[in-house]
């Protein structure tokens, strides 16, 4: 059975109707028909899915849509402010991280959320924080210098506030 | 020298990568599209003996259902020897067999659920090695082993005299190596939008590498003219060689003929991971003559290439491979002889690296084990036995632009090594 | 305990597809305000076709590669594409792109002679501009040409091709035949740690030094490089889909969770990458293919490296930690025995 699902995405209030069984990552794209997030696995495995909700990156596909009720929900839709990229696209579009693309709005969330709360990290750390993300292009160690870039401060300072925690 | 070439310039489409708003044809949605979901043989050999669609075709929500009686040609591919959908016997286990058209996954899923089906399951065979053997079940009506030229059993290629070459060796050393089925998985499984345009051209929206490649192909299937089918991508979620293949592209576009709606035919991970084609199975069993001075005098290399029920690729993989797995050595006694053999199993696709790197695998693992033998480093026994320029590589290909020694030079300087004065001093110039 | 150990491949690997014979076709149409639509039916796949083929053409034209749009979306808009494999693109993209803007700088000549009244002959095009010889201050930009033609009802559209020459057919019995004539080259060094009690192996330093000819764009290039790494490194130690083929065919890898591609924890702690200088012969500005070279060298460099470490050969790939493991019990058994 479906019901009306309401949250915040991207700081706008959506309502949409959502089954019991439908996962945020269903909602989004075929309820919302917001396609920035994409299915690689449909399981958890790849994060290609990855959104931000109420501060935290999750794997949408994972998560049931009718969880999401009165939250907010971030994807890369409402990461940049107008034409202004967010650092973090910024980084990793001049180091040329993404290759086909695919799992780039993912990565980029995962970023986000790992950049909020661990602004000048190792490069260990963040490995660590973005191996939920796979990349199959194999673009991984643009991706670690980019971030790194991005917590040096060579695009800028991290807006203000937690992304997602409207 | 260049204005342009050489800089470091961002990817043309990486502003819209970054942003989400790249599109892939797994984002494509049209109105009133329909969704298609196909039966799998469950079997990695069977026989159909008979198919009822006629309830599937009455279940709800459902305006298509489709079999081989419904495709126009049924032969697609690069070898145009794989069925649409699936002929009187199934050659390996996911092979589409019917394919429904419906307003959603369930009403599809339900649809094929109806269909009545008797199989006869027949005997496979699944290792490369059995199927060579007379006597072994066989893959295809033409028989396991592939005919080169339409004759020989083998590939061949045959370069000065081996048995020579094996007399003037100090060490003779033999090896075997075999590498795995591979899956290309990109992060975008396989997806195709079809319809039929104002003009009732077909349009496919198509995850192809190639897409005049699919078109030719499957304009064969569809028995249309160039100017009434149009394919549509160009901007994939990942290729690495899987999206030769075609995989979807041929079903949604029977079903928007069929239905004259749109139809959205997406692979799932599971589906494109068991079912598409894949990097195949090889064996290589090398045989080398060395001298003291590191010299390799000798070589025979046999191969054994699985292609899976059908050929798809893998002709050509065995081909490349076969000029390639001697490797960037100069060796003047050189015989190899590779065979391709069917199986049932998913047919074999092109996967980056494509029919090479698997054999480097092989050569690139003896050349060590040679280096050993004979007592000399890995770095010596390539540099000894390097290509120059105007050599002839193992095909008959006078090089023109050759680099083994100065790759090899550069990185032993990154990696550390220090190298003799004399290997300091060479050059791929003669 | 863990052991170290290096390994090191060497590889060369043709441009184009087996054989030769694979064309493509590049049009370079030129828009009333002297921007340049490019269109060729390539896929953009991550490997940088786009931009790469927009840089060739930008060469070719002499102007900047901000210029240009391209076109690679469907059969019936962009021009003819063979295939978007074999490392193919760059070199064969490249030359009909050339052919392509020697096409247009002619056909511009041609109606800026009528426009200012000059025979063909006396015309120079350079970087964007056509002018008299005699006089640079006569020059037309692109952009008046564009307007010119456009408005005046001629259609001003550079078209050019590329066929790789067809190899001769292959010999049967000695296989001779010219599989490409531009063949590109590297050799990879990998260090590897092993753990001898667990088999697990991992890639701690990589060295790359490839010749794939002028780098075009080395962004896109090292691009190229580090992904071949990462699935070379996948071919070596993790992909598998039936692990106990030829035994057992159903046990079967279905997602990501038993079919393991490698993530950012398995990307060595160290790489580096170089070109070197190099020129080849036929391809765009001395040019090769580089996408499939890049992931040749890792797995056996690791199988090497391996070897190395511990003394035991990976024969089947790929080295899982069983099968390193199984491996390394096997030696031991056998030392003891011998012992």
């Amino acid at each position: 059975m479906s019901q009306i699902l309401k949250f915040y995405l991207n700081g706008n209030p959506v309502q949409v109707a959502a089954g019991d069984a439908d996962t945020l990552l269903d909602v989004l794209r075929e309820g919302l028909g917001f396609t920035s997030p994409k299915c690689g696995c449909n399981h958890g495995d790849c994060g290609a899915c990855t959104v931000i909700l109420n501060g935290y990156s999750v794997k949408s596909c994972t998560v049931l849509a009718l969880t999401a009720e009165g939250k907010n929900v971030c994807t890369v839709d409402g990461l940049a402010d107008g034409d202004k990229l967010h650092p973090v696209q910024r980084a990793f579009h001049e180091y040329g991280a993404p290759q086909c693309g695919y799992c780039t709005p993912g990565m980029v969330m995962a970023a986000v959320s790992f950049l909020n709360r661990n602004p000048s990290p190792t490069e260990d750390e963040v490995k660590e924080a973005l191996s939920g993300n796979l990349c199959r292009c194999g673009g991984y160690k643009k991706y670690v210098q980019a971030v790194m870039a991005t917590a040096r401060g060579e695009f800028g300072p991290l807006p203000e506030g937690s992304v997602g925690n409207v | 020298m260049f204005n342009s070439v050489g800089k470091r310039v961002p990817r043309y489409d990486g502003i819209g990568h970054v942003t989400g708003r790249t599109q892939y044809v797994s984002d494509v949605r049209m109105p009133d599209m329909l969704t298609c979901k196909t039966l799998r043989c469950p079997y990695h050999k069977a026989r159909i003996k008979s198919i009822d669609v006629s309830e599937a075709k009455k279940s709800q929500g459902v305006y298509a259902v489709i079999t081989k009686d419904n495709v126009p040609h049924n032969l697609f591919a690069m070898v145009p020897d794989h069925h649409v959908l699936a002929e009187e016997i199934t050659r390996y286990k996911g092979q589409n067999i019917a394919a429904a058209a419906a307003v959603n996954k369930d009403a599809a899923l339900d649809a094929l659920a109806k269909i009545k089906i008797e199989y006869e399951e027949l005997e496979p065979v699944i290792d490369p090695e059995e199927a060579v053997k007379d006597g072994a079940p066989q893959v295809r009506p033409e028989g396991n082993n592939h005919l080169f030229d339409g004759k020989s059993l083998t590939r061949k290629i045959r370069r000065g005299n081996v048995e020579e070459g094996f007399k003037e060796a100090d060490f003779i050393v033999e090896g075997r190596y075999t590498t795995p089925s591979q899956e290309h998985a990109p992060m975008e499984t396989c997806c195709s939008v079809a319809y039929l345009d104002a003009s009732g051209k077909l349009v496919i929206h198509s995850k192809a590498q190639g897409l005049y490649f699919a078109q030719g192909d499957l304009a064969n299937v569809f028995q249309l003219p160039l100017n009434k089918l149009k394919f549509v991508g160009g901007t994939i979620g990942g290729g690495f060689g899987g999206m030769n293949s075609i995989h979807t592209d041929h079903i949604a576009g029977l079903l928007a003929l069929a239905t004259g709606k749109p139809v959205r035919f997406a692979m799932t991970r599971e589906e494109e991971t068991l079912f598409s084609t894949i990097r195949s199975p090889w064996i290589f069993k090398i045989k080398d003559g060395i001298r003291k001075d590191g010299v390799i005098t000798a070589r025979h290399v046999e191969v054994l290439h699985d292609c899976g029920a059908y050929t798809e690729l893998g002709l050509y993989a065995v081909e490349k491979n076969a000029n390639l797995i001697a490797g960037a050595n100069l060796i003047k006694n050189l015989a190899v002889d590779s065979r391709m053999v069917y199986t049932n199993k998913m047919p074999s696709g092109s996967m980056r690296g494509f029919g090479v790197n698997v054999g480097q695998y092989a050569e690139q693992v003896q050349l060590d084990r040679l280096a050993r033998a004979v007592g000399i480093s890995p770095m010596e026994i390539r540099f000894i036995n390097a290509f120059h320029v105007g050599d002839k590589n193992h095909t008959g290909n006078e090089l023109a632009s050759v680099s083994t020694i100065e790759t090899l030079q550069k990185v032993a300087a990154m990696s550390g090594q220090k190298l003799p004065e004399k290997y300091l001093a060479m050059s791929s110039a003669k | 305990m863990i052991k170290k150990g290096r390994g090191m491949a060497t590889v060369y690997y043709p441009t184009g597809f087996n054989g030769g014979g694979d064309p493509d076709l590049v049009s370079l149409r030129i828009k009333t305000d002297g921007t340049i639509d490019m269109t060729n039916a390539s896929c953009e796949m991550g490997q940088g076709f786009k931009v790469v083929a927009i840089q060739m053409a930008a060469e070719a034209l002499g102007v900047p590669e901000t210029l240009f749009t391209i076109d690679n979306s469907n059969t019936d808009t962009a021009a003819f594409s063979m295939d978007t494999a074999g490392s193919r693109s760059t070199y064969i993209v490249g030359l009909a792109a050339i052919s392509a803007a020697e096409d247009l700088t002619k056909k511009i000549k041609v109606f800026a002679s009528a426009s200012l009244g000059v025979d063909v002959s006396e015309l120079k095009y350079e970087a964007g501009k056509v002018f008299k010889a005699s006089d640079p201050n006569s020059a037309m930009t692109l952009a008046q040409i564009g307007a010119a033609s456009t408005y005046g009802g001629t259609f001003i559209i550079g078209v050019g091709g590329f066929l790789p020459p067809p190899g001769p057919p292959r010999d049967p019995e000695t296989g001779a035949t010219i599989p490409s004539r531009s063949m590109a080259w590297g050799s990879t060094v990998i260090d590897v740690e092993v753990d001898d009690e667990t088999g697990v192996v991992e890639v701690v330093n990589l060295y790359d030094c490839y010749d794939i000819g002028t780098v075009i764009n080395p962004l896109m290039a090292e691009g190229q490089v580090d992904g071949g790494d990462v699935q070379g490194i996948g071919m070596g130690l993790f992909e598998n889909l039936s692990p106990y083929f030829p035994k057992n065919i159903d046990i079967y890898a279905s997602n990501y969770t038993d079919y393991i591609i490698p993530t950012f924890m398995d990307i060595p702690k160290h790489s580096e990458i170089e070109f070197i200088q190099s020129h080849d012969p036929y391809g765009p500005f001395g040019a090769k293919g580089c996408g499939e070279m890049v992931t040749n060298t890792q797995a056996p460099a690791i199988v090497n490296a391996i070897y190395d470490a511990v003394g035991v050969l990976v024969e089947s790939l790929p080295a899982t930690p069983e099968n390193v493991l199984r491996l390394i019990d096997e030696k031991n058994r056998a030392e003891t025995k011998a012992g």
